[in-house]
């Protein structure tokens, strides 16, 4: 079991990682295919405070739009894995995800 | 819109970042320097929304476009910061303005930036350049020790700061500790000068109950009140020399024997001194140890006095003068050219500090007017007093002269030493310690 966090606006992915209203969580199971997914509010939290709760929630990957530095700092240093810079909305982007074929800076839809 | 498309040429060919949106934001137009600067290119951004490409932390908030729309307005010369494709910050000057049809109804909104990244680091390079927290100047003495508190206010080394009455030891010695991993532990400063050596032991080192008639409760020394911070000694050269010996405890072994106790206590505690003496000078005349001279003075920083570095003084003046403005919540007094000029002709005995209530001194007297000389100390329209007072590097004339000025002052607010320090602008110490080097103390003959 794995899980993936998409920073998520009107489900579409947010413009950038620490302004993100909430994450819309995926667990994958090991067939890969999602078992469950929720969201969590992240609204007022600093960039710090979002990554410690997904480290709570056990999330080992991350997929954003815009993530400054500090907040790539603080994904690495928790052994977070990211995909930045993507554009587009969570549905499609979570299907190429599961395909194995999204990479950073692309335009889905 | 259609205007719009037929101008892409020319909106290609200008160096501003330009986009339009229509009502719901989506963006419609993108031209080449909007490309450059976001680092998206136009098919990817046409058709997003705009907050999707133009990345800002203002975008869900505030808005600047989707306010223009709604107001039908028209908003210029907006400061912000964009995150373009590369998760580079990009400083942008920007200006929104609505997008009406003939009829006069909203179709969508323009954005219109800059890239500012320039002007910005420039701005932050003349900034770090002119000060280190609170204490100014450009003068390259003055910034070479800005680049002294740089290397050492991160590290815990002591810092002997020397300098004369005025020059700022105390703000450097706050700028210390604030640039320091001690900052959020406590800052305590104690004048050495301005107690007596058993009260200042105690202050310093505390006691316990029992040692001595009045200490009915154990007291907590100022170095435990520091503890995890700075304790600053301030006029560490007036400090006696058998107190000496206890600092010098302080600093090999981190730890104290408060008065009356037979235990040691522990502290951590930086110690950042100062003076206004020559220590090192001391030292050879045995007024201060050699040993704790050299304990305390691991860095020294000479803070040079306001008349060597005169070019300081009109970045000083405005630096008040905005600050007095701020506090108020008034506007900058601007000053005549015959106020600045008698002022960069003055030199300043109290340094920093007496030029600093210079300003307030003729702020207060001016209300809303500009500064001009009508405005300033009695005494600085008069050069016999200030040089009266510029004492203790003027040899035997100079010295005579400082004590006449001192005399007259006290004499004149009947020995009360507040009305005479405030008279001849130097702080209540200073005359006092002047008053001791002249034996114009109480009960001395005059």
């Amino acid at each position: 079991m794995k899980k993936v966090a998409i920073c998520q606006l009107d489900g579409r992915i947010a413009p950038l990682y620490d302004t993100t209203p909430e994450f819309a969580v995926f667990s994958i199971d090991n067939h890969g295919r999602i078992s469950e997914r929720w969201t969590v509010n992240v609204s007022g939290l600093t960039s710090a405070e979002q990554t410690a709760m997904l480290v709570r929630l056990g999330v080992e990957f991350v997929i954003c739009g815009g993530a400054k530095q500090e907040c790539q700092c603080h994904l690495r240093e928790h052994n977070i894995r990211f995909v930045d810079n993507v554009i587009g909305n969570v549905e499609d982007v979570i299907a190429r995800y599961l395909e194995g074929t999204l990479r950073s800076g692309e335009v889905i839809n | 819109m259609v205007f719009i498309k037929d101008c892409d040429q020319i909106l290609d060919s200008v160096a501003v970042g330009v986009f339009s949106v229509d009502r719901e934001l989506t963006i419609q137009f993108f031209n080449a320097h909007a490309e450059a600067i976001t680092g998206f290119s136009k098919q990817e951004a046409l058709g997003r929304k705009c907050y999707e490409i133009f990345r800002t932390e203002r975008c869900l908030r505030k808005c600047s476009l989707r306010k223009a729309i709604e107001t039908k307005s028209r908003i210029v010369k907006l400061r912000n910061v964009i995150l373009n494709k590369e998760n580079l910050e990009i400083p942008v000057d920007i200006t929104v303005s609505v997008l009406l049809d003939r009829d006069g109804n909203v179709i969508g909104g323009v954005e219109s930036f800059l890239d500012d990244s320039v002007r910005v680091s420039l701005e932050k390079e003349i900034r770090g350049s002119l000060c280190f927290q609170d204490v100014v100047g450009r003068d390259d003495r003055i910034r070479k020790v800005f680049d002294v508190l740089g290397t050492v206010a991160p590290t815990d080394s002591h810092v002997l700061l020397q300098g004369e009455t005025g020059t700022g030891k105390d703000l450097v010695a706050r700028a210390i500790h604030n640039a320091s991993r001690r900052r959020k532990g406590p800052f305590i400063k104690v004048n050495c000068a301005a107690l007596p050596a058993q009260l200042l032991e105690s202050e310093l080192f505390g006691y316990r109950k029992g040692a001595f008639t009045d200490a009915r409760t154990n007291k907590p020394g100022r170095f435990q009140l520091a503890e995890g911070g700075t304790i600053y000694l301030d006029e560490v050269g007036e400090m006696p020399r058998d107190l000496q010996a206890k600092l010098l405890q302080v600093l090999d072994e981190k730890e104290f024997y408060p008065l009356g106790s037979t235990h040691p206590v522990n502290v951590d505690v930086r110690v950042i001194a100062s003076t206004n003496r020559r220590l090192r000078k001391m030292t050879a005349d045995r007024g201060f140890r050699e040993d704790l001279y050299y304990r305390l003075s691991v860095v020294e920083i000479e803070i040079p006095p306001l008349r060597e570095r005169p070019s300081d003084i009109p970045l000083l003046i405005g630096h008040f003068l905005a600050e007095h403005a701020r506090l108020r919540g008034e506007a900058r007094h601007e000053v005549t050219r015959e106020f600045m000029k008698t002022l960069l002709n003055h030199d300043y005995p109290g340094n920093v500090r007496e030029l600093k209530n210079i300003i307030e001194h003729a702020v207060i007297l001016a209300g809303t007017r500009k500064l001009d000389v009508q405005f300033l100390p009695a005494y600085l329209l008069n050069p016999a007093g200030s040089e009266a007072m510029a004492g203790g590097s003027g040899g035997v004339a100079g010295e005579a002269r400082e004590r006449t000025a001192l005399k007259t002052a006290l004499q004149s607010h009947g020995w009360n030493r507040t009305e005479a320090a405030r008279a001849l602008r130097i702080n209540r110490t200073t005359l006092w310690r002047r008053m001791k080097k002249h034996s114009l103390l109480p009960g001395e003959p005059t």
